[in-house]
């Protein structure tokens, strides 16, 4: 569903990406890992379609974000670590907009039904400005979900949610992904990686360290120990890189 | 053609700002803001039509006046076509806010429906302007609906312009080589100074009218102002058929620049995020540090920038340290402004002074003035704070300290800078060096004065940075309020002041003058204080603050 190739991103001297190839089947969910400055959040940006790559092909549900970017753009939901809302529209108004973005069809129930799952309905009618910070980003998850996308990208999606909406969260990535979306997870949270993904895909310094399942990760560091964490592997991976 | 998703958001965003302001209408403070400026647009408005239908009944006086307007008008033009190149270039022109990036950007738009939406967001702006202008023209026009309409078709002009001269610029940072922007910037604008110097002392007198004048007798003006002289003759124009020819060359020089605008935005549209990213961390930086330092952050070169720890003196030095140091370090463009408004001050004051110098008081004014202007500004940019102020409350020190210290930083800057500048003068202006370092000596109260009531106002009525919506009127009527209030406070201090001058002035003693008028200042100056510590001491960050 997603797939990427030779990816590079370069800032006049600085490359910031270099060399990645990766893909993420549909139904799978990707954790995508790395110290600050790995470039994970460049790479989930280029495969939004919102920087184009300085090398390589990024294709979403085989149609390439640079050459047939509506077509990427329509199949696919980008989730920001900072949720950024439009201050004067109400959440029902948001999800307005976001339907004739991506011209769903008789949203209103399917609208109805994402308010009642992320205990938004009495924010129905409160205009952005409002609304505290995690009510924002399940406000930004809402929309991204309506048009059911087939790629889900998420750039820390804990950062402010309560307990229930992280639970609410969790579910829904799994029932997504179960209904055969390819979603890609980008935190710092290595127990939210371990608990929801099923591949790891780990950036150090621009470049792909490791990309295969979670057990795989665990089991290529053996001299760990069978309880090793995904955060021991973490560690050793990064401080340690070959 | 255009998306109708982006039709929509136009429309919800209208009506979101109606919204904002219909419940801003049911509370008194929202209905007096909202009142305000209603009430300053009316008196703008009607001003305007009266002073341009009124100014003056003679035929010939106003045929002169339409001869006058077509002359300096190109001049006008270019200025401000140049100002707005230099100052608002990638920014004003193809700024997305990030709500827009995270919405619009990955969703399934061509880049140039978003171009499209950015500049019908601006139609608004653009017409209301030439209503405006043409109100206040509307006596040197043949028709106000030609007025109107060659205002609307030249301000087009300036922001298409504007934003492919951005998207060059933009293009060329990715593309070309570091030396060879560095050698063309600076190739460009030495010519402008040259430019500029000769217009300066070609000139009869300082006026806007002479020095458009001298500008377009130049060389170099005859060359740049031709494309322009288009505008002003078709905005001036004497009858229907030189408008609808004019206008007709300027629409297609509309339309060529807007078919460069899509052409260039397919290559720009990493830079427009980037701007958009550097706007939405100015903001933020405005947030914690205040209005100034948008223009600036540190970096590992300016860290080497360093100030020796003050003492302590109860709590005033750490402050005023940091206040300081991070002026240093983050606002280089502070002090570019300080550097060019010495030179534009000491070029202003010398002019004046060559031109009169029987009336040494005359040039020195104009210099004195501009410096004030200055401080001014950026007692303005103090506002913004209030990240910063929940800072500074967690501290353990006294309320009095913190507001002194935050002060003394900025006061202590600007005085010093004005002081030097005044004392300069006194090698320009011997006859009247007594009062100069007078002038010097009262900049610190003065400052200390209007950085004080900025804050006071600050601390009393906190508001955020935001960028406005359309419609949002309560936001501007604050504003102007808040301006308002600002003079009205600063017009008393002064007019004391001004008391306490009479006997100097009247006896041309310059100690007789400054002796009063400094112990006025300070009275102020000290009533203020408590005031001052009193508004930070009931300022409460957690308020949400409207704006």
């Amino acid at each position: 569903m997603i797939r990427v190739e030779g990816y590079e991103k370069s800032y006049r001297e600085t490359l910031a990406v270099r060399g990645l190839t990766f893909g993420v089947p549909a139904g799978s969910i990707v954790g995508l890992v790395g110290p600050n400055g790995a470039g994970k959040t460049t790479t989930l940006r280029a495969l939004a379609g919102i920087i184009p790559p300085t090398r390589g092909r990024l294709s979403v549900a085989g149609h390439d974000i640079v050459q047939d970017p509506i077509a990427a753009k329509s199949r696919l939901a980008f989730i920001p670590d900072d949720p950024q809302l439009f201050d004067v529209l109400t959440v029902w108004e948001h999800l307005d907009f976001t339907a004739s973005v991506y011209r769903v069809p008789e949203f209103e129930a399917e609208a109805e039904r994402l308010l009642t799952q992320f205990e938004l309905t009495e924010k129905r009618d409160t205009i952005a400005q409002e609304l505290s910070r995690g009510m924002r980003q399940k406000v930004a998850i809402c929309c991204a979900y309506l048009h059911q996308p087939e790629a889900i990208l998420f750039d820390e999606p804990l950062t402010g949610l309560d307990p229930r909406g992280i639970r609410t969260l969790k579910e829904s990535i799994r029932e997504r992904a179960a209904a055969g979306a390819a979603v890609m997870i980008s935190s710092h949270l290595l127990d939210l990686i371990e608990d929801l993904c099923s591949h790891l895909l780990l950036m150090h310094r621009g470049q792909c360290l490791f990309q295969g399942s979670i057990t795989e990760a665990k089991n290529k560091l053996a001299e760990l120990g069978a309880d090793a964490s995904l955060e021991d592997v973490f560690f050793q991976m990064t401080e340690n890189p070959t | 053609m255009f998306h109708s998703a982006l039709w929509k958001l136009i429309r919800l965003k209208w009506r979101g700002g109606f919204r904002q302001l219909w419940r801003s209408l049911k509370t008194v403070r929202g209905a007096v803001q909202v009142g305000f400026i209603l009430l300053m647009m009316a008196y703008g408005f009607g001003s305007m039509f009266f002073v341009g239908r009124m100014s003056s009944s003679a035929p010939e006086a106003t045929a002169m006046m339409t001869d006058r307007l077509r002359d300096v008008a190109a001049f006008g033009l270019f200025a401000f076509t140049t100002w707005a190149m230099l100052f608002s270039t990638g920014e004003a022109t193809v700024y997305f806010t990030s709500s827009e990036v995270a919405f619009l950007f990955p969703a399934p738009f061509q880049r140039r429906h978003l171009l499209t939406y950015k500049l019908l967001q601006s139609c608004f702006g653009i017409l209301f302007l030439s209503l405006m202008l043409s109100l206040y023209f509307s006596r040197s026009l043949f028709s106000w609906l030609s007025g109107c309409v060659g205002a609307a078709l030249t301000l087009t002009f300036i922001q298409l312009l504007t934003m492919n001269v951005s998207f060059v610029r933009q293009v060329m940072e990715a593309k070309s080589d570091a030396l060879f922007r560095r050698v063309l910037g600076y190739s460009v604008s030495v010519w402008v100074l040259i430019a500029v110097t000769q217009m300066v002392l070609n000139a009869p007198s300082g006026d806007f009218a002479a020095l458009a004048l001298s500008f377009r007798d130049s060389t170099a003006g005859r060359w740049l102002l031709a494309p322009f002289d288009v505008f002003a003759r078709m905005i001036f124009a004497s009858d229907a058929a030189s408008f609808v020819f004019s206008a007709g060359l300027v629409l297609v020089l509309d339309l060529s620049l807007l078919a460069a605008a899509y052409r260039l935005d397919g290559l720009s549209l990493e830079a427009a995020l980037a701007i958009s990213e550097k706007l939405t961390a100015r903001i933020k930086r405005a947030h914690s540090k205040g209005a100034w330092h948008m223009f600036g952050s540190p970096t590992s070169q300016v860290a080497r920038r360093k100030i020796r720890r003050l003492p302590f003196w109860n709590g005033i030095g750490p402050i005023v340290w940091q206040r300081l140091t991070t002026n240093l370090r983050t606002s280089l463009k502070l002090f570019w402004v300080l550097g060019g408004a010495v030179l534009l001050a000491g070029g202003l004051t010398i002019t004046i002074h060559r031109k009169a110098p029987e009336n040494p008081f005359a040039a020195a004014g104009a210099g004195i003035g501009v410096m004030i202007y200055v401080s001014f500004l950026i007692s303005v940019s103090m506002q913004n704070e209030i990240e910063r102020v929940g800072y500074l409350k967690s501290l353990p020190l006294r309320p009095i300290a913190i507001v002194l210290g935050e002060l003394l930083g900025f006061v202590g800057i600007m005085s010093t800078v004005q002081g030097l500048f005044f004392l300069m003068l006194c090698g320009v202006l011997p006859s009247i060096a007594g009062w100069l370092v007078c002038a010097a000596v009262l900049a610190w109260p003065l400052n200390f004065l209007l950085f004080g009531i900025e804050k006071f106002i600050f601390y009393l009525y906190p508001t955020r940075m935001a960028k406005g919506a359309p419609g949002d009127f309560q936001n501007a009527g604050r504003q102007m309020l808040f301006m308002f209030l600002k003079m009205l406070l600063l017009f008393g201090g002064l007019s004391l002041v001004g008391v306490a001058v009479i006997p100097g002035a009247m006896y041309r003693s310059p100690l007789l003058a400054a002796i009063p008028a400094i112990a006025v200042l300070l009275i102020e100056c000290a009533g203020l204080v408590p005031l001052l510590t009193y508004a930070f001491h009931r300022f409460d960050p957690s308020v949400d603050t409207p704006g």
